[in-house]
């Protein structure tokens, strides 16, 4: 099964918010919440200004997600394709996923008073209808691709060689990699990228949680036993 | 009918009384309010402080009724009968404590519509989703552990006789639920190593929140006795209070060697001896929650005596609570951090409307519960 991927080129970019407004359209976001973000950075001083523009904000589709492994309720799931999906049914808002998440993606909808979690679903439903996600095919320049994981890795790291752009793809391996990857003239930790750690996020807490049967086996055990032997202890002295 | 010749509420009694009421039903109505407008509108909670006031609570008053589950070994497991007279009261402030963590996290939720989603939905890798259940059961436990109080007052003594025949089994869940419960709220944090600063992020989490768990629920335990004998007006057994303090030092001892140990094991030296805020966040949570009583626990001027019982309790639970709101406010947040977002978080007037609220009810509840239930084990001399 193909695992879908999005490759973003910082370099292509020319901050027209296409992007921005598909992802509104399509998904009605609640106002002032976005999904998907341009950012602006400034390099260098007046007349000497270089401006970049990114996509930015936007869900990482993480292969480990954090948010899928805290969720209370299994509302976040990563599906075999890539996406990262929601299920707003089965949210409680818990708010866990917020803090979980090494880059600040999900935000609520603070305003309603019966709020969901926001975050973009690299449009599950039109890639099921063997569409683009929106955004993708809104962006005039190709700073968006779709397609391939894999592939896009190769055309990534083809566009970095031989050019003056930095040579990481952020997404490579971050947090355990990620389906989005981006590529930039511009060193990411200038751009101000979060640097979350080469790893998935949430590895020991799963290690913890998977003890759990066990603990609470040896702790009945462990109790029983001691019970057993303070009231054999006890009985004795009392017989005397 | 056993009841208990209290002294009758003095003045000042009735005054603080007043105050409670007061305090509950103002907590009342802003939880009401917050249930009708949300979140956005009653909190100064944020995407990127989306936990506050209410969760950082709730975490340290989970600790605080570890009171109930620690008492509840000492009596029925270990079968240590001196400390039999403090039992009631630690598993009613267990039971007291538990209700209150409810309370404020149905409020808390985005979704209180939602709240009972954990137990259609689940998810075996998230320590959210085995501490909702754990919290579940063990507010069950510990309403089948108060409940002989309440059935002894009601004069039920066929249904107070099943409750005692079930005791020991109740009590092992009990501890079994609580042993889980303690260490997964270590767990969560181990979910967010980015988010939680390097002194307070630790693989020995669980096992630090279980470990320091134990020991305020002997504070605790101290802490609820003292005050309540004195409202009361009645003597508390010292001999059994120096006891738990004895007992607690050598907690506070494994706690400091696993903590100070870990840290020093994993290159995390420099944080402490950094001289910022955080160190100096660090070492008071350490001076209160651990090496005070680690000193004053072991001399025997404090241990025989009311005064420097109640004072070292009431600093190793503040250390305590300190320890939970540390590990997590300690952090920052990763939008704040790569400068993209600029945003603090104090809590709003409601968040600590709400909060001391339900203090306040259960202060009531248990000024209530001493007053109208068989909670001292010599009311029958009256």
């Amino acid at each position: 099964m193909t695992k879908y991927g999005v490759l973003v080129d910082v370099g292509k970019c020319i901050g027209c918010h296409a992007c921005t407004a598909a992802c509104k359209v399509k998904n009605d976001t609640p106002e002032g919440i976005f999904w998907t973000k341009v950012r602006a950075y400034e390099r260098g001083t007046f007349p000497n200004v270089q401006v970049y523009t990114m996509p930015w904000g936007r869900c990482m589709h993480c292969e480990h997600p954090a948010c899928v492994s805290v969720c209370t309720v299994g509302a976040l799931q990563k599906t075999p394709s890539g996406p990262v999906v929601y299920d707003a049914q089965k949210c409680i808002g818990c708010r866990y996923c917020m803090v979980a998440c090494p880059f600040g993606v999900p935000k609520l909808n603070w305003d309603n008073p019966l709020p969901l979690i926001q975050k973009c679903t690299l449009c599950a439903d039109r890639l099921a209808a063997g569409l683009e996600p929106a955004c993708v095919s809104a962006c005039p320049t190709g700073a968006l691709k779709f397609g391939d994981r894999d592939a896009l890795l190769e055309e990534a790291r083809g566009r970095i060689k031989g050019s003056s752009y930095v040579n990481h793809i952020y997404g490579e391996n971050e947090a355990g990699g990620t389906s989005l990857l981006y590529i930039s003239p511009v060193p990411f930790e200038e751009l101000g990228f979060p640097m979350p750690a080469q790893e998935p996020i949430t590895r020991a807490s799963e290690i913890a949680m998977s003890i759990t049967p066990v603990t609470a086996v040896a702790a009945v055990a462990v109790l029983s036993g001691l019970y057993w032997v303070t009231k054999r202890r006890s009985k004795g002295v009392k017989e005397e | 009918m056993t009841t208990i010749a209290l002294k009758k509420p003095t003045a000042a009694g009735r005054v603080i009384l007043g105050i409670l009421i007061l305090l509950a039903v103002l907590g009342l109505a802003t939880g009401i309010y917050r249930l009708a407008v949300g979140l956005g509108a009653t909190t100064n909670l944020s995407d990127q402080y989306p936990w506050g006031l209410w969760l950082g609570f709730d975490f340290a008053l989970i600790a605080f009724g570890g009171a109930a589950f620690t008492m509840a070994a000492v009596v029925h497991i270990l079968n240590l009968r001196k400390y039999e007279p403090v039992l009631r009261l630690a598993v009613l402030t267990g039971f007291l404590s538990y209700v209150s963590v409810l309370i404020i996290l149905v409020i808390d939720l985005a979704r209180p519509d939602r709240f009972w989603g954990f137990l259609v939905f689940s998810n075996i890798h998230s320590p959210l989703y085995e501490v909702a259940w754990c919290i579940f059961l063990y507010t069950i436990v510990l309403a089948l552990e108060f409940a002989p109080l309440l059935f002894e007052r009601l004069n039920q003594p066929r249904i107070v006789r099943a409750l005692h025949a079930a005791v020991i089994p109740v009590a092992i869940a009990g501890v079994t639920l609580s042993t889980l419960h303690q260490s997964t709220l270590g767990t969560l944090y181990l979910a967010l190593p980015e988010r939680v600063h390097p002194l307070w992020w630790s693989s020995l989490m669980p096992l630090l929140f279980f470990v320091s768990a134990i020991g305020l629920g002997l504070s605790a335990t101290i802490l609820v006795t003292l005050i309540v004998r004195k409202v009361v007006g009645r003597e508390p057994e010292v001999g059994v209070l120096a006891g738990l303090a004895k007992a607690s030092v050598w907690v506070w001892v494994v706690y400091l060697v696993l903590r100070i140990g870990d840290l020093l094991l994993t290159g995390k030296a420099g944080y402490m001896f950094a001289f910022d805020t955080r160190s100096a966040l660090f070492w008071i949570e350490m001076l209160l929650m651990a090496i005070a009583p680690i000193i004053l626990y072991s001399m025997p001027q404090v241990q025989q005596n009311k005064s420097g019982l109640f004072w070292t309790s009431l600093v190793v639970t503040g250390g305590l609570f300190l320890n939970r709101f540390n590990t997590l406010f300690s952090g920052e947040p990763v939008l704040v951090r790569t400068g993209e977002v600029e945003i603090s978080y104090f809590p709003s007037w409601i968040e600590f409307a709400v909060q001391i609220g339900v203090l306040a009810a259960a202060a009531l509840a248990l000024y209530l519960a001493v007053r109208f239930l068989p909670v001292f084990p010599e009311a029958k001399e009256v």
